[in-house]
């Protein structure tokens, strides 16, 4: 069973085929990156697995149920950064991830010893007393990053979890991301840093107006130009097929 | 549902709103319906202030301190109450968290629950110390005046407040609908004022934001007599209807 499947996911917003029928599927110990330009449908796309959006075709299946048929126990083994992650400003860096924690399912001790391992496993020990609003976007990241981890997920999908880690931070991410598939977790991650992508990912899937336009071998070189490449090759065939055929023969 | 009441408790109880929100349900309503009289009374009261405590120098004392404390009681709970509602059911959208509470064990109708309950404890709370802040301050002033009759209008004004202030929970709908905190912000200012305005025009006793208020002796003597059972059922039952909406409406909304 994969950990993670979308099959066909169409979601339109008017004109706008944010999905144009992708599918694609993470299985357990996977680590399938997700790339793409700005509004591929990469977010859009963990917004339905999330239930945050509807699909209007096409189905995303967690764990092997929809998530909107998902029970407790099933829900209790996702974690999920998408957008804004988990943390309130007024609760301090440990109160969160033990709310965080509890809210997926631990109970009262458990959460505390989870969010005391987390905050040395991200480094977070000097802000661990102080309130979330006081601290870094960065920090406020990797806070973010534990409140959906520290419950130990059996799939993870974190979208664009990057975005403002420094360098010390992102080697920590990579850390938590591959100990988590080392355990049995998939991981569906999305991230603009391909070479970072590339280090860590099994799988690496390029997404495009909607749709999985093809896939680049971790490791490759030049990564970033394939990456073009393909964008390009699929906005020219596209250009081509919507030409009329009194165009063509001009 | 105790995760999700601790979380509640645990972000309101820390939260600035919170805090300004108390202050305004319990000093509030001893200090201006209390106050208010006893200044009314003081031989200094002069100018323009003088017109507006004029109602309030003649009379009993304590007659006049409970009737004064069902206008105040009223508007208080609706509004100190709504904005702690809107600021509670709206804050996840307007910081852009709302995200991180979908695919959850806890589910979203139980968070959306726990925030309903947590303000209505709190407001229960809250409107049951302003009551007796005022029971104490009015027989601190003139104990004489405190009869039965007072004691008795007294605990009808803080039932009158907890109407309005479970009437006030509605406003979580809007914030809901409106994806934050400030539409119900102005919904809560625009119920007000409709309010007034539709009592202004004597169609109040079915109007539920308006009948407890008048019950409780907002509008005068006469016209709390004219609020029969029926008004009063109508506002609770409406205050659950829309109680039970916003929690729907938070349990099913979505992020498109």
């Amino acid at each position: 069973m994969s950990a993670l499947e979308i099959a066909g996911a169409v979601r339109t917003y008017g004109d706008l085929r944010a999905l144009d029928g992708l599918s694609l599927t993470v299985a357990p110990g996977e680590i399938h990156a997700i790339i793409g330009l700005n509004g591929a449908g990469k977010t859009t796309a963990m917004k339905a697995i999330a239930g945050q959006t509807r699909l209007d075709a096409g189905e995303a299946r967690v764990l092997g149920a929809p998530v909107d048929a998902a029970g407790p126990e099933l829900l209790a083994r996702l974690g999920l950064v998408i957008d804004q992650p988990f943390g309130y400003p007024e609760l301090t860096v440990h109160q969160n991830i033990v709310h965080a924690a509890r809210l997926h399912g631990l109970g009262r001790d458990a959460a505390a010893s989870a969010a005391s391992s987390w905050i040395a496993r991200l480094e977070l020990q000097p802000w661990a007393a102080r309130r979330a609003r006081g601290l870094s976007l960065g920090n406020r990241q990797r806070l973010g990053l534990a409140c959906a981890a520290a419950h130990d997920p059996d799939l993870l999908v974190l979208d664009e979890p990057t975005n403002a880690l420094d360098p010390a931070g992102v080697l920590l991410l990579r850390d938590m991301i591959v100990a988590a598939a080392a355990r049995g977790a998939g991981v569906l991650v999305s991230s603009h840093h391909l070479d970072e992508v590339s280090r860590i990912a099994h799988r690496i899937t390029v997404i495009h107006a909607g749709r999985v336009v093809g896939a680049l071998e971790p490791g490759q070189a030049d990564l970033e130009h394939r990456f073009f490449e393909m964008v390009r090759a699929w906005d020219a065939a596209r250009s081509a097929e919507a030409r009329t055929p009194a165009e063509v023969r001009a | 549902m105790r995760t999700a009441l601790d979380l509640q408790v645990a972000t309101f109880s820390r939260s600035l709103t919170a805090r300004l929100a108390t202050v305004l349900l319990t000093a509030f309503p001893p200090l201006m319906s209390v106050g208010m009289v006893a200044l009314a009374r003081t031989a200094d009261a002069a100018g323009p202030s003088a017109a507006k405590l004029a109602p309030y120098r003649d009379g009993p004392f304590g007659e006049t301190v409970a009737g004064l404390a069902g206008q105040v009681v009223a508007v208080v709970a609706l509004i100190g109450v709504g904005f702690a509602v809107a600021w509670l059911v709206g804050r996840e959208w307007a910081d852009g968290t709302i995200g991180s509470l979908f695919a959850l064990p806890v589910s979203r109708a139980q968070i959306a629950r726990a925030k309903l309950l947590v303000i209505a404890a709190w407001a229960a709370t809250c409107l049951t110390l302003a009551m007796a802040l005022t029971a104490a301050a009015l027989a601190a002033v003139d104990r004489g005046s405190f009869t039965g009759a007072v004691a008795a209008q007294l605990v009808r004004v803080w039932a009158a407040g907890l109407m309005m202030a479970t009437l006030a929970l509605g406003f979580a709908w809007v914030a809901v609908r409106s994806r934050g905190y400030l539409g119900a912000a102005g919904a809560i200012i625009a119920v007000t004022a409709a309010s007034q305005i539709l009592a202004m025009i004597g169609v109040g006793a079915w109007v539920p934001f308006i009948a407890p208020a008048m019950w409780a002796g907002a509008g005068g003597p006469e016209e709390a007599s004219a609020i029969g059972p029926g008004s009063l059922v109508l506002a609770v039952a409406f205050a659950a209807f829309t109680a039970w909406a916003s929690v729907r409406a938070f349990a099913r909304a979505r992020l498109d």
